[in-house]
């Protein structure tokens, strides 16, 4: 996995927890292995947008909330990432 | 109404000072003969009712006697301000259909439209007394718009004194300091409100002088500035510790006084702070006086005496108290159509109301506040957003100079929400978010992005499309980390 594919959907996870303040903090959302599945991660729906708003600003790459729970997890997403950069 | 204004100045008020400039002196006695001097000589050039008059005339006073003059010709006139390009002036000319422009300087020529040299003098001002058309066109003033393409608005007699009449309410002889050049349309126009209300007009020359002194040698009552210029004010009263006069009202037009700045501004420079929201179009609508400025300072304040607004949905609906919608107003000073451009006046004018395209909503106690343009309204996901919620918040963050919001699109979410910075001091990106996060919710920006200064179109009003197109996605190349 490249390191830029990675960064990006850390820094997804990252605004996520700051959608959601009390769930993950920045540095706790780094240790969320990205095998997780999002469901196992606690993703409810504002968590997706906000994972795909990020994913978007970062790469110009749209990406719907039914794309990312059809991915299972940040890791099929950042290998998804990785394909199309 | 206007000339008969300057009549009734001329009779009742002759010995009093209408203008001040340096160097120049004049009483509303001398005011009228000046005028009516010049508009004899631009009537015998062959100037008259049927003519479409350019104005270019940088000289401050001698653009006021101009545009009086011009008024008792019976023509219709439009500036073609000297700063602007001159293929600007140029196309103003052609659109509006100028046959003279009037200049002070030869080379303001525009190709094959005559040029004719106002003459300056004096005549018995009894030539001022009417017949005055007060409903015809005399003013085409040019509004920049949002969308880059001047629009003209028609403006009458009647609207000026109308709007005269909303602008001072309740009406007081002022001395008057603007130190925005005449050229520009707002500056012209409250020049020419000051008349009805035998208000003396200071002007301030281009040679740069110092106009804190010239409001304390000739006591200065008001003193209209532009948001910008009141942020230097503030900053110059903090570093040279000058002062305003004691009584000195200050005025500040446009609604994009955010309220940390108007809190500066109150405790710094004076607490006679008014805001005032008013459009070409209209003229004032509503202003934030020193109470409204204290304890609600997001807002524009009351509604004027003499003007209608209602808040209302889409569909024209008036909406309860605390609910956003599109503003809608009425008086008798408002135009009721833009010259020769049909799509922009359906837009704007409809069942006799005019729609400045804002949003906003009434408080319980009929304060209103201005959300933002209805056209800058973002559309995150069904949640409707305003620029102006989202800079009133991350304005209040101290090392935040100032900022403006924008949208970049997305295909399926809509409008994502990012606000540009201008930081004091380097900021945390993260930490601005979280800052506007805990305050916003859903409605925070998504990204910060740092900028030495904020963009602004021809009508000195934030560019958010320059911003959008300049941080388009996937491109940020100082979004994000720390301000470096």
């Amino acid at each position: 996995m490249s390191t830029r594919a990675t960064a990006i959907v850390q820094n997804a996870l990252d605004s996520c927890s700051i959608a959601t303040p009390g769930r993950h903090s920045p540095g706790e959302t780094g240790l969320i292995p990205f095998s997780m599945s999002f469901e196992e991660i606690g993703f409810d729906s504002l968590a997706f947008m906000e994972f795909c708003i990020s994913v978007h600003l970062d790469t110009g790459i749209e990406m719907t909330t039914e794309q990312l729970i059809a991915f299972g997890s940040p890791e099929a997403v950042a290998a998804y990432i990785e394909e199309r950069l | 109404m206007l000339l008969a204004a300057l009549a009734r100045r001329v009779a009742e008020n002759g010995d009093e000072t209408a203008v001040i400039s340096p160097g120049t002196r004049l009483t509303y006695r001398e005011l009228g003969e000046a005028v009516s001097y010049t508009a004899e000589r631009l009537a015998g050039a062959g100037i008259g009712p049927h003519d479409t008059v350019g104005v270019t005339v940088a000289g401050e006073v001698d653009h006021l006697i101009v545009a009086l003059a011009l008024i008792r010709t019976g023509c219709v006139q439009v500036a073609l301000p000297s700063h602007e390009p001159q293929h600007h002036r140029r196309t103003i000319a052609t659109r509006t259909g100028c046959s003279v422009v009037v200049a002070t300087d030869a080379t303001a020529a525009l190709d094959t439209i005559s040029l004719l040299a106002p003459e300056f003098g004096r005549s018995p001002a009894d030539a001022l007394a009417g017949p005055h058309p007060t409903d015809r066109v005399c003013l085409l003033a040019t509004s920049s718009g949002t969308t880059g393409r001047a629009k003209f608005i028609p403006l009458t007699q009647r609207h000026l004194g109308e709007q005269a009449r909303t602008w001072q309410w309740p009406p007081s002889r002022d001395v008057f300091l603007r130190p925005t050049s005449i050229e520009f349309n707002n500056s012209r126009r409250q020049r020419l409100y000051n008349i009805v209300h035998a208000t003396t007009n200071v002007f301030v020359d281009r040679s740069d002088r110092d106009w804190f002194e010239m409001c304390h040698e000739h006591r200065v009552t008001r003193l209209a500035v532009s948001s910008m210029q009141a942020r230097r004010l503030a900053d110059r009263v903090n570093g040279d510790g000058v002062r305003l006069p004691e009584n000195c009202h200050v005025r500040i037009g446009g609604s994009d006084m955010p309220a940390p700045l108007r809190r500066a501004f109150i405790e710094t420079v004076t607490p006679l702070l008014h805001v005032t929201y008013a459009t070409s179009e209209f003229g004032s609508i509503a202003t934030a006086g020193p109470a409204h400025n204290r304890d609600k300072p997001e807002s524009v304040g009351l509604v004027h005496d003499g003007v209608q607004v209602e808040i209302v949905d889409d569909d024209d609906k008036v909406l309860t108290p605390n609910v956003i919608g599109r503003i809608r107003a009425r008086s008798p000073g408002m135009v009721h159509t833009y010259f020769d451009d049909v799509p922009a006046s359906e837009g704007a004018f409809r069942n006799g109301w005019f729609y400045p395209g804002d949003m906003g909503a009434f408080d319980d106690h009929g304060v209103l506040s201005i959300s933002g343009r209805a056209d800058d309204m973002m559309n995150l996901a069904s949640i409707n957003i305003f620029p102006a919620e989202i800079e009133n918040t991350v304005s209040e963050h101290p090392d935040v100079m100032e900022c403006a919001a924008f949208a970049l699109k997305s295909r399926d979410l809509g409008d994502i929400p990012l606000v540009a910075v201008v930081a004091r001091r380097d900021i945390d990106a993260r930490a601005l978010l979280t800052f506007a996060r805990e305050r916003l919710g859903v409605r925070a920006p998504r990204r910060v992005v740092f900028v030495e200064s904020l963009p602004c179109n021809a009508g000195a009003k934030i560019d958010r499309e320059a911003l959008r197109a300049r941080f388009a996605p996937g491109g940020h190349a100082r979004e994000g980390g720390a301000k470096s």
